[in-house]
């Protein structure tokens, strides 16, 4: 599910419109695959975390892509959308897109601002939610 | 993104997306159906490693969808350990994206040679006399134990991209690539009878 602001705001939509065929295809491949998948708690699971600490409450999809430094040099690039896992009705409401640099995040603050979506609108009703499409 | 439709529409905008997509299945789908036949069999790395004559981090590495370098050798020495079948080939979009959308746990639920050959031997001698009815039992045997859906059914009722596809589970099919193959006569009685 996608979450959108209720200034029509669709964050992971905006992030994944942006993002090459290759991501988009792998995060299209890795929901299919958790959407598959009947325990995301199960310790084989890669593609799914839940986060700890400041960031209690979110949870991460987790996928990589196969990439080339000019170089020519392959690398992976490592992805972590982000979003509010709710077992009980089996959905994973996705709040916005963020790719991992090293320690770093793209957009650096995507964690916090996933909570603060999460805490200040999502959880207080304001906004709406769609299917991921 | 849920329904073939959703699908298909993504697959006509871009050609270099539907060129990911395949490599995504391979690299991707593969590992999935690795990681859930192994749930299913119960089996540790160590174990699936042991039985397919891999090391442990060869099986880690093929059950891992983010891994992108497994190679046919490796597929084929897993199949070798779980003792199924694995068919690669070429196939229309069509039916990639039948089976992408239509991906479960339960299509990791793959019987091996012993459960489908103790199937077979239901038949009795009536099997070189080509007995439909007891190839039917056969198959529902199986069926019975791995998956009781339809071979054949549509694969999304609100599109009119398309309207049929073939998305029989695999185990089903190729427990009735088996029953055809073995019945030469009676091909075309059996796909009539179990394929609508």
């Amino acid at each position: 599910m996608d979450y959108e602001t209720e200034d029509r705001l669709n964050l992971i939509q905006q992030w994944y419109e942006v993002q090459d065929d290759a991501v988009k295809v792998a995060f299209d491949y890795t929901l299919r695959i958790l959407a598959a998948t009947e325990d995301w708690n199960d310790s084989s699971v890669k593609e799914f975390k839940v986060l700890t600490r400041k960031h209690v409450g979110l949870c991460e999809i987790r996928f990589k892509t196969d990439a080339r430094h000019p170089n020519g040099e392959p690398y992976k690039r490592r992805f972590r959308p982000v979003g509010v896992w709710r077992p009980d009705s089996r959905d994973f409401v996705l709040l916005l897109g963020c790719e991992k640099w090293g320690m770093n995040y793209i957009p650096p603050n995507a964690f916090d601002l996933a909570l603060d979506y999460k805490t200040q609108y999502f959880e207080q009703g304001r906004g709406a939610i769609y299917e991921h499409i | 993104m849920s329904t073939f439709r959703q699908l298909w529409l993504k697959l006509t905008k871009s050609k270099k997306y539907r060129e990911e997509f395949v490599a995504s299945q391979v690299k991707r789908g593969i590992p999935f159906q690795i990681r859930t036949m192994m749930k299913h069999e119960g089996f540790s790395q160590e174990k699936l490693a042991k039985l397919s004559g891999l090391t442990q981090g060869v099986v880690s590495r093929a059950a891992n969808p983010d891994y992108g370098n497994l190679t046919l050798n490796t597929v084929i020495r897993v199949a070798a350990g779980f003792d199924v079948a694995f068919i690669g080939r070429f196939v229309p979009f069509s039916e990639l994206g039948g089976w992408f959308t239509n991906l479960s746990e339960e299509s990791g639920k793959i019987p091996t040679f012993e459960e489908e050959n103790r199937a077979m031997e239901q038949w009795g001698p009536s099997r070189e006399e080509g007995d439909d009815s007891s190839v039917a039992a056969a198959i529902s045997s199986v069926n019975d134990r791995y998956d009781k859906r339809p071979a054949t059914r549509m694969v999304a009722e609100d599109t009119n991209v398309l309207t049929k596809s073939e998305d029989a589970p695999s185990d089903r099919r190729a427990v009735e690539n088996v029953l055809v193959n073995y019945l030469p006569e009676g091909r075309s009685t059996i796909n009539a009878g179990l394929l609508p």
